[in-house]
């Protein structure tokens, strides 16, 4: 295995790429009793037009599939029951689809090394019939209206429909209750076969464990298995302007105070010679700066009793752009957006804030390491950001300087802008 | 991990070392019986202290001054057990050999600050300070129906009684508007003098500085006796069940199920109504999830939650307006089906694993080592090795025994007129 240090943080990571093409990530610790283990494929919502494996025409699935296929995932053709198999050892099991992804998760203190086998065993072993899926729509349309009966999902959805115009990010990511109906078995399979392949995975276990011994076993499950020849999944190429979708939008649902949110889109091909990494710490500092509990704008903001709650901060990426969104719940979302614009129109950045943010960023990092969740979360995020774990990202936080972030605010448009306001009427 | 308990008088300090975490953490806690009339009160104080001190007298210099300080978290949470409500202020910083030298004792100061030095002059706390927090707790009273399944647990506390699981946790806005900042410092005063308090600190300590620190700083020179009783009276159920509806503008209709027990004894409630709700709906493999999630595709969610010391336990759902009598009477069937015993030897040592697995995990992180120490000392709780043991003993026939002593008592549901084509 490759040992990758931590830089400054005195921590150690361990790296293994099986034949098979599944990376393998170990954060091994003595002083816990826990595993935590999740398995991962970089297939989420967003992978909504590509070439499935073996066909040469591009194929466009309904919105809601990747989640879909998360549920289904848990249905076994012979075998024991998954629920079944983790609670004889008092095992927890999850799992979840983002954008980009879906991680099933197992953690417990006993039989981890079985556990992360039958992890591997049922995730590489898809049954779907035609009865186990439509059995699942009634559960899932359950979801989705669970999730509509919320007016933060209503406003968080909405921020990206409205801001992206080609990007599949822009759309739910269990989709409508139309679209649960157009899934059936095959658009399942197809999905499966493109997305699930062991190239495309990646799995990481952090707790007390072994990690010589597991890496045999999970070699020799692996060699067990046939997997066919990996080739890359040939996906849609998107244009996405960089202008938003729409400028502004009031959503009329059920919520007592209405909620708000700012939302600007960052192209970022212009912006050169920077990282997109430390792009995105430098645009965290800056929002906080203006607009955190630490900002006169949010002192003034209070005080005027435009606003009560602090001012969320929210920060999404695609290749192209980065979405920057402010949030807040407060019924004078009027006055509160013309003072943003504002402040975004002419500011200036106090070195003392700035260099105490860095302070900042650099501490959290440390609290990070107090829970192997969270380390298990910082692998899982690194990969899935750029492919490889940042070992240094002390010396990055460091290197940040006042005059590389004002010759890049010089390039960034504040003025490209999507509000959305969730309220119950107009 | 090495524990020991300073007993000083005023309050109790228990110190926890371990070389476990990069971290330390000191969590306050001031404990007194649950008094409708004082809640928003409480909730107010819970917030208006980490607004501001004396020293740091807004919030921006309150904030500013915690991210000099390494990021040090401060947070301030209220939680009720029974009749027991406890007021909480937690710190979290990073072990100074990860910082600098001084930094434990800057990090103490500033809860000392937090605690001891309010932003209060003539008696009064800071008009702004004070005003904020006014807002913010109003806002949060008037949101709480936007997260529809709490609000349906809480609608159905509601008609099940006057007791303390009754109240409304965030407060009332009738009572707000009569606070102002003189009567929140007089509470101030009130709670200092009068809860009961403990301190508990867990990190890479050295226990006799800790001693020093909190014999010097902290200011709790008043003895208390304790003489509560955490238990909330039983309540024999209803002999028919009560249903109650409301409407609103909902996709899918909430249900909240309240069930009442009786007559059980301490073991049964420290033990066996774990295991039976772990069996009904306490996990992805109770009966309930695998009746009306897997089987009848009626919910994604279906849990139940037992709060031993209210006698209660509460089954919450989501379901479709159009099949909630099917996803009741499937409810009401399983509840049967414990009784009769018809649930597996898997299912049952299943169970016993999940809690027993949970119960080691607690030692894993800051807060919840804190709290095991905190329920031995405050419910005369057994130590984790113990409860381990004792949930391992725990015998089928026990479950069957006590599920004969619960009934169900009231339902609530929130309903909409929505159909699956809006």
């Amino acid at each position: 295995m490759k040992k990758i240090n931590i830089a400054k943080i005195d921590e150690e990571i361990f790296y293994d790429k099986l034949d098979n093409g599944l990376e393998v990530f170990f954060y091994p610790r003595e002083n816990c009793q826990n595993v935590y283990a999740t398995l991962t494929t970089k297939f989420g919502s967003i992978y909504k037009s590509f070439v499935p494996i073996g066909k040469t025409k591009f194929l466009t699935v309904p919105d809601g599939i990747a989640h879909f296929l998360e549920h289904k995932i848990f249905a076994q053709e012979d075998g024991e029951d998954v629920a079944l198999f983790f609670e004889k050892s008092g095992t927890s099991y999850n799992a979840h689809t983002s954008l980009k992804s879906t991680t099933y998760e197992v953690s417990g203190p006993n039989n981890m090394i079985q556990n992360i086998l039958f992890l591997l065993d049922y995730v590489q072993s898809p049954y779907f019939t035609l009865e186990n899926v439509e059995m699942e729509k009634g559960i899932i349309k359950e979801e989705i209206n669970m999730c509509n009966d919320n007016p933060w999902n209503i406003l968080y959805d909405k921020i990206r429909y409205n801001t992206f115009k080609e990007d599949p990010i822009r759309y739910s990511i269990s989709g409508s209750t139309s679209d649960i109906d157009k899934i059936n078995k095959e658009l399942l399979y197809e999905c499966y076969n493109t997305f699930y392949h062991p190239s495309n995975m990646f799995l990481v276990v952090t707790g007390n464990f072994d990690k010589e011994q597991l890496l045999k076993c999970i070699k020799e499950n692996q060699d067990k298995k046939n997997f066919r020849e990996y080739k890359e999944v040939k996906l849609k190429k998107i244009k996405e302007p960089n202008s938003v979708y729409k400028k502004d939008e009031i959503v009329i649902c059920n919520t007592n105070i209405p909620k708000f949110s700012y939302n600007i889109k960052v192209p970022i091909d212009n912006i050169k010679d920077i990282s997109k990494r430390k792009l995105m710490l430098y645009l965290y500092i800056v929002m906080n700066i203006l607009f955190d509990e630490t900002s006169e704008f949010s002192f003034k903001l209070k005080e005027e009793k435009i606003i009560t709650n602090n001012i969320d901060f929210d920060m999404l990426n695609t290749d192209k752009h980065i979405l920057i969104s402010l949030i807040n719940e407060t019924f004078n979302y009027e006055v509160l957006k013309n003072r943003i614009e504002e402040v975004l129109k002419d500011f200036v950045v106090c070195e003392k804030s700035f260099d105490r943010k860095k302070k900042v960023l650099i501490s959290n990092e440390l609290f990070g390491y107090d829970s192997i969740v969270v380390i298990n979360n910082i692998i899982t995020d690194n990969i899935l950001f750029d492919g490889k774990i940042e070992n240094d990202i002390i010396s990055i936080i460091e290197s940040l300087n006042m005059d590389e972030l004002n010759k890049i605010l010089k390039m960034i448009d504040f003025t490209n802008v999507s509000t959305v306001v969730v309220k119950k009427e107009l | 991990m090495e524990y020991i308990r300073y007993e000083l008088g005023a309050y109790n300090l228990n110190v926890i070392k371990t070389n476990n975490f990069k971290t330390v953490r000191v969590e306050v806690k001031f404990r007194n019986v649950v008094k409708k009339e004082e809640i928003t009160l409480r909730n107010l104080l819970k917030m208006v202290l980490i607004e501001s001190t004396k020293k740091f007298d807004t919030e921006r210099k309150f904030v500013i001054e915690s991210e000099e300080l390494y990021d040090l978290k401060l947070s301030s949470t209220s939680s009720r057990v029974g009749n027991f409500t406890t007021l909480s202020f937690n710190l979290t910083f990073l072990n100074e050999e990860y910082t600098e030298k001084g930094l434990h004792n800057k990090s103490l100061d500033f809860l000392m600050e937090v605690l001891f030095n309010p932003n209060v002059s003539n008696n009064k706390f800071d008009s702004l300070s004070f005003n904020n927090c006014v807002n913010k707790l109003e806002k949060s009273i008037m949101g709480r129906k936007d997260n529809k399944t709490k609000y349906s647990i809480f609608a159905l506390l509601q008609h099940m009684g006057d007791y303390a699981y009754s109240y409304d946790q965030y407060g009332y806005l009738s009572d707000l508007k009569n606070i102002d900042e003189a009567k929140l410092y007089e509470y101030y005063k009130k709670v200092l003098m009068n809860d009961l308090v403990d301190v508990y600190v867990i990190g890479n300590v050295d226990s006799n500085e800790i001693k020093e620190y909190f014999i010097n700083n902290f200011k709790i020179n008043s003895f208390k006796k304790e003489k509560m009783n955490v238990l909330i009276d039983e309540v024999l159920p209803r002999k028919r069940v009560k249903v109650f509806k409301e409407e609103d503008d909902v996709n899918q209709t909430k249900i909240a199920i309240g069930l009442r027990f009786n007559d059980v004894s301490e073991y049964e409630r420290k033990y066996v109504l774990y295991v039976y709700n772990e069996i009904l709906g306490g996990s992805g493999n109770s009966l309930l999830f695998d009746t009306v999630r897997e089987k009848n595709s009626l919910a994604y969610y279906i849990n139940s939650i037992a709060q031993g010391y209210d006698n209660l336990l509460i089954i919450y759902t989501g379901i479709d307006k159009d099949r909630v009598d099917l996803g009741l009477k499937l409810i009401k069937k399983t509840i049967k089906d414990i009784e009769k015993g018809k649930f597996t030897s898997d299912m049952f040592n299943n169970a016993i694993n999940m809690i027993t697995s949970s119960l080691k995990l607690s030692l894993e992180t800051q807060p919840s080592v804190i709290n095991n120490y905190y329920a031995m000392n405050i419910l005369n709780s057994d130590d984790i090795n113990t409860r381990i043991s004792k949930f391992e003993k725990v015998t089928k026939e026990d479950v069957i025994n006590f599920s004969k002593k619960i009934k169900m008592d009231t339902i609530f549901l929130l309903e909409g007129d929505h159909n699956e084509e809006d």
